[in-house]
């Protein structure tokens, strides 16, 4: 198997077994397949993933970014998040972008993903603000995870309400990085009350991150 | 606040602030910290705080050494308490050979692979619901252990579900537990089996 981070940051052009260009663009983000090993997703938008299924990727020197608005249909999709009920693997799949993300809990998404560069959240939602919330974040290394998880200690020691750092079923596995999903583990009594705990999470967060 | 960290594998003693006796001595073998207090242990069971009663004098070399008894002005408490009582000189915390032993051989297990250290562990004597916290202190290992968690599709859990407050330095503490009932340790025996065969594998 390849190391899928082979592919960020390189230009890539993506072609169909035809030989007719599917997509194109420098490489900003992958997927694995939970399936198959061989198989990758790469995406140009963190929106559409493109897979070596039925494609070939060529690494270019250059090339400009195009992403249609939906796959050609010679090739199967799905959305990411249907797909541990899917029985067999996509050619595509399609994300939520970082544009799309819940509007109420864009500005908590924004500020941990300044927190440090060895954090990035890949995935969150809030069901539009109706629901309780959840952000699924990847540590590249143990500083940030142990400054992040002593924060995260001392805003439940200090709250009424207990957040919870816990290890998901994969959304992106490899061997550099590790995944965790952040949520209440209370019980849920009202979005606006989750989002509040949320806001003061984050500013305990900003304050560690800060000062130590 | 400091880390007790800093002092493992030193010789230290641990005297009585009022009396200036030693009330225990010896290589501290491991170290537990909370936001206000960091204790150090000589035997993994009694962690003794510098505070009020108690300080540490660092020496080249001590025999190990715990009082019997403490003077009653020297607060001990458990340290599963250490969220209601700070004001404590003394955590006493359960050692290795008080693990219930239906879950004693997969820990024992576990601890023989590289950088794989077990703090905390409990199955209420065999009741199913069982936990056992790791201390992280290298990401590859964290990484292997993750990734062998997320292989049982959901039907297992790494994270901070149980609080130990213990907030060393260069340390990570992660829980694992089941999601699902495991009564006869089936999922526990098989992740560890697979987490040994992983670093079988890596050798």
């Amino acid at each position: 198997m390849k190391d899928p981070n082979f592919y960020i940051n390189k230009y890539i052009k993506i072609l169909d077994k035809n030989n007719n260009i599917v997509a194109s663009g420098k490489c900003t983000s992958f997927k694995p397949d939970f399936v198959n090993e061989d198989i990758i997703y790469i995406s140009f938008d963190d929106k559409w993933y493109f897979s070596n299924k039925n494609c070939i990727f060529n690494i270019v020197d250059y090339i400009d970014s195009y992403v249609p608005n939906e796959p050609p249909a010679i090739l199967t999709w799905e959305y990411w998040r249907k797909r541990e009920e899917l029985k067999t693997n996509v050619d595509v799949y399609r994300d939520f972008c970082y544009a799309e993300i819940d509007p109420p809990i864009k500005p908590y998404v924004d500020r941990l993903n300044k927190l440090s560069p060895a954090i990035r959240t890949i995935e969150s939602c809030c069901g539009h603000g109706k629901e309780s919330w959840h952000i699924t974040i990847l540590f590249c290394d143990i500083n940030s995870l142990s400054m992040f998880l002593k924060a995260l200690y001392a805003f439940n020691k200090t709250s009424n309400v207990q957040i919870e750092l816990y290890s998901s079923f994969g959304v992106c596995i490899t061997d550099t990085t590790v995944q965790f999903v952040l949520e209440p583990a209370y019980e849920y009594r009202e979005a606006d009350f989750d989002l509040e705990m949320l806001a003061k999470l984050v500013k305990t967060l900003e304050k560690y991150f800060i000062h130590f | 606040m400091e880390y007790s960290d800093k002092y493992l594998n030193k010789y230290i003693q641990v005297i009585d602030i009022h009396t200036g006796n030693v009330i225990a001595a010896g290589k501290v073998i491991t170290c537990k910290s909370n936001a206000q207090n960091c204790g150090i242990s000589f035997d993994g069971k009694y962690f003794f705080n510098q505070s009020e009663n108690l300080s540490y004098k660092e020496v080249s070399y001590a025999d190990t050494f715990i009082a019997e008894t403490f003077p009653d002005y020297i607060i001990v408490d458990h340290w599963r308490n250490f969220t209601e009582n700070n004001n404590v000189d003394i955590y006493r915390d359960f050692c290795y050979d008080e693990i219930d032993k239906e879950i004693k051989g997969f820990i024992d297990e576990l601890n023989t692979l590289p950088n794989i250290t077990t703090v905390s562990s409990c199955c209420g004597h065999g009741s199913g619901f069982w936990y056992i916290e790791f201390v992280f202190n290298d990401f590859d290992t964290l990484n292997i252990v993750v990734n062998n968690v997320e292989a049982f599709d959901g039907k297992l859990s790494l994270g901070t579900h149980l609080r130990t407050g213990d907030l060393n330095k260069k340390f990570i503490n992660l829980t694992l537990k089941p999601q699902i009932k495991d009564i006869d340790f089936i999922l526990l025996g098989k992740f560890v089996s697979r987490l040994s065969k992983i670093f079988e594998y890596k050798k």
